[in-house]
């Protein structure tokens, strides 16, 4: 981490400590929302962005961490203090255990197989009734309480969603400038240059895998124990096409950039929500689907570098993890 | 046995459809190097649009040939603002996210016009199943392979014995060659797509009959239309097609196994497919085929 | 046969991709301490056997021997057993610095994180240390090859394997590679080059072999190749 990441997160972690004291309920709720998804945005940034792999399925390790997270709490009765990490665990085996065979492919391949892999995850949530409820999901999810007194259980869920995000946000960081980083970083360039200078580049690609499945599923998790409702529906092709499109908004290009794009997406969609109605009136979530769609289009053909990319071509290559100058190779580039 | 040729006969008519998508994604492959994520709204929107035409009053003929025109341009469309400007500028992961983009819009588009509840389109030949050795074919599904039948029969005709087709599997085959001999890959992208978005779109004609067209039906017929082109190697229409008809074979005898899992089987089929190809980084990008 | 252990040993090598026949029945044999040139007209395969020997790509049939072993089934084993090369497209990263290829080349080595001094030195000694920060897209065309060149010797090798190291370099750039070469010999390390500049191969190798149509058709010291039947016959396309 450098001096100037240091600094970012401390502030972030200030701002956030006192948000309380003059956010709104709606406007906390929406750092919440940043917050969990950004955890899991980070996460892609990390194996899209740094390893130049694709994963079309990761609602699979975010559902498969809420769910296990949730079930082992209304189940079993376990603290949600434990079931939270349990969450992130089971994700991390399933991704360690899936991510062996799949990565071997690239491409379109690696692409439709996480694709497949993350509508097989969700095939299973409805299916096995006995399990998880089905299709009509289960509730009553209990919630981690802090031992502060804090006025409201938002507030609750803020300080431990960013708790968690603020902990990704650090490790991932540190992570980007380190050996491994570098080491991830070639393989992304060149898979086959890096693995003649003697990476193993599949054992490499793995563990980028599963920490990003951890975070995913850390995430899913403390949605979880946030909403305390689970069912299937949310977490389907249509949800890591949203966390896709949080990775390359945000620039693809740097962790910061995860965060940036989580924010993003979660203030466009809830501003989307409440303002369309008004706007057109009768319309709702069609449009926000359209536009979700041209805008993805439109991102990926203009902007390859995302928002992120915008701002780091004016403050050099401080916090990027490619170079900002749009000379610089970007992962959604051919090549 | 008459149980067994039921399923058959499902089984052919689901992987007809199938078949039709796979052969849209490898054309659009070979000749583009794009993954299409938007061919299964072709079908969407064949179904949509004769749906809407034919209840309000057009007759069905008129509305399948404006359904299928109606997804051709949307093809056309697709090319010439999303992938022209992309190809050969972006990565794999760009292109899919890309079409992926196209065809979440598409599906938006359709949600805002058709809304979320299922149209009715009525049989072609409205009557009673017919009687195949004991087992009891619906009629509509007799039209679906017949279509299908003849679609490809014309398309193979396109490929084989006329200058476009052979333009196109000249693209396919050899870019660098192609463009020497005059081939615009452009024009070749385009005219891929356009065909695609017509296939695909008789094939969603023929099948609203049976399964009811809604805005969001595009998006799995397009992936298991996928996992058909990956059974057949991603690399030949020959092969497209015979791999959407085994996946449509593989589902139906696996509907009474388990018919909620069955959806999942497509992808775990995919998935063993992809893997069991020698598909090592140092075999390079896999290679345009030929169509 | 020559007494002295072959670093690298290509035995009865074929190498088909569909029908296409890349790599016919060829025997190769690079000496320690050796430089081999590896020359023949466009087409004939240089670059598959390269691959082949390289851990990159497997025989169809025969065997490739490194350091009188099988090669390992994956490439990375190869590179930390002392093999490594460039790359005829140039196989740079273009997301990180001079500085850090190399740097991840001496970390590939398996011992963890290592000082940037450890790397310093090594761009020095291909004249980059002053571009140490640049990445390699704000480097000129010459000073690219260098720096692949550079990330591949940062691995301390014992054979170094070169796919077209002068394409695209200016000629005091070749001379200055030619120099660089010679020198690799005195610090022991064993090379094998694929090269189209017929003159800057022939003025380094000790040996040349010459491959046409993936067949070896000659395998001569270097003021031989000029004047060889075979060989001209197989440059100017003569059946």
């Amino acid at each position: 981490m450098t001096r100037g990441d240091v600094t970012a997160v401390g502030v972030l972690a200030a701002l956030i400590a006192l948000a309380p004291l003059v956010a709104s309920g709606y406007q906390l709720s929406i750092l919440i929302s940043t917050g969990l998804y950004g955890i899991a945005t980070i996460g892609l940034v990390l194996l899209v962005g740094l390893a130049r792999q694709v994963s079309l399925g990761h609602a699979a390790f975010f559902g498969l961490g809420a769910y296990v997270s949730g079930l082992l709490a209304t189940r079993a009765g376990i603290s949600p203090w434990l079931t939270i990490p349990a969450g992130a665990l089971a994700a991390m085996a399933v991704a360690y255990v899936v991510g062996r065979p799949v990565l071997r492919l690239h491409g379109h391949y690696l692409a439709m197989a996480t694709l497949g892999l993350g509508i097989v995850f969700q095939v299973v949530l409805n299916e096995w009734v006995d399990l998880t409820r089905g299709p009509s999901g289960f509730g009553s999810i209990p919630t981690a309480t802090l031992p502060l007194p804090i006025a409201g259980g938002e507030t609750a869920s803020l300080y431990l969603v960013w708790l968690a995000a603020l902990a990704v946000l650090a490790l991932s960081l540190w992570l980007v400038r380190s050996s491994p980083g570098r080491a991830l970083r070639a393989i992304g360039d060149s898979e086959v240059a890096s693995e003649l200078l003697g990476l193993h580049t599949a054992d490499w690609k793995l563990r980028v895998f599963t920490l990003s499945g951890a975070y995913a599923g850390l995430a899913g998790a403390l949605y979880a124990n946030y909403v305390t409702f689970l069912s299937p529906q949310p977490f389907g092709f249509i949800f890591s096409l949203e966390l896709l499109v949080m990775a390359v908004v945000g620039g693809l290009a740097s962790v910061w950039g995860g965060m940036v794009g989580a924010f993003t997406l979660v203030v466009l969609t809830e501003t989307l929500r409440r303002s369309l109605p008004e706007w057109l009136p009768g319309s709702s979530g069609e449009l926000e689907l359209v536009l979700f769609g041209v805008a993805l289009a439109a991102m990926v053909l203009l902007r390859p570098t995302g928002l992120v990319g915008l701002a780091a071509a004016g403050l050099g290559r401080a916090r990027s993890l490619r170079a900002a100058p749009a000379t610089a190779e970007e992962p959604l580039h051919a090549g | 046995m008459s149980d067994l040729l039921q399923y058959a006969a499902t089984g052919i008519a689901l992987g007809s459809i199938y078949a039709l998508v796979a052969l849209g994604f490898v054309t659009v492959f070979a000749v583009t190097g794009a993954i299409n994520f938007a061919q299964g709204e072709f079908v969407m929107l064949g179904a949509m649009i004769a749906a809407q035409l034919v209840h309000a009053g057009m007759p069905l003929p008129l509305a399948a040939v404006l359904a299928v025109a109606g997804a051709a341009l949307a093809g056309a469309a697709l090319h010439e603002l999303g992938l022209r400007p992309a190809l050969g500028r972006l990565s794999p992961l760009g292109l899919i996210m890309i079409t992926i983009g196209a065809a979440t819009a598409i599906r938006g588009m359709a949600l805002i016009a058709w809304g979320t509840d299922p149209f009715t389109v009525p049989a072609f030949t409205p009557g009673p199943s017919l009687d195949l050795a004991g087992a009891a074919v619906n009629r509509q599904t007799v039209w679906i392979v017949a279509t299908t039948a003849i679609v490809l029969a014309l398309v193979w005709f396109l490929f084989q014995r006329t200058a476009t087709g052979r333009a196109l599997r000249a693209c396919a085959a050899d870019l660098v060659a192609a463009r020497l001999v005059g081939v615009d890959p452009r024009r070749m992208g385009l005219v891929s797509l356009t065909l695609s978005g017509a296939v695909g779109a008789i094939g969603g004609v023929v099948l609203a009959p049976i399964t009811f067209a809604s805005y969001d039906m595009g998006l799995m017929l397009g992936l298991k239309g996928f996992v058909g082109a990956v059974i057949g190697g991603l690399a030949s229409a020959p092969g497209a097609v015979a791999g959407g008809l085994l996946l449509g074979l593989l589902e139906a005898f696996a509907t009474p196994i388990s018919s909620g899992y069955k959806d999942a089987l497509a992808f775990v089929v995919l998935i063993a497919v992809m893997l069991l190809r020698p598909g090592g980084i140092f075999r390079g990008s896999f290679a345009r085929g030929r169509i | 046969m020559p007494a002295e252990p072959a670093v690298v040993e290509a035995r009865g090598v074929w190498r088909e991709f569909g029908g296409v026949v890349a790599l016919r029945d060829v025997d190769l044999a690079v000496r320690e301490g050796e430089i081999v040139a590896l020359i023949g007209p466009n087409g004939a395969g240089k670059t598959t056997l390269l691959n082949v020997l390289s851990c990159v790509l497997p025989p169809t049939r025969g065997q490739v021997l490194f350091r009188g072993r099988p090669l390992p089934g994956r490439p990375h084993r190869a590179a930390r057993a002392g093999l490594t090369r460039t790359f005829q497209d140039l196989q740079l990263f273009g997301s990180l610095s001079a500085l850090d290829n190399v740097l991840v080349a001496r970390e590939a080595r398996g011992k963890g994180a290592v000082p940037r001094g450890d790397a310093d030195r090594f761009l020095e000694t291909v004249g980059l240390a002053r571009r140490a920060r640049d990445h390699p897209d704000a480097l000129p065309f010459g000073q690219r090859r260098l720096l692949e060149l550079a990330r591949a010797l940062a691995t301390e090798p014992m054979l170094l394997l070169l796919d077209e190291p002068a394409a695209g370099l200016s000629t005091p750039e070749r001379t200055a590679l030619a120099e660089r070469l010679c020198g690799l010999r005195d610090v022991g390390v064993t090379v094998l080059l694929v090269e189209h500049d017929l003159e800057l191969a022939l003025g380094v190798a000790d040996r040349v072999v010459v491959l046409d149509q993936g067949v070896k058709i000659a395998d001569l010291p270097p003021d031989a190749v000029r004047g060889d039947e075979r060989v001209i016959a197989a440059y100017l396309g003569v059946a």
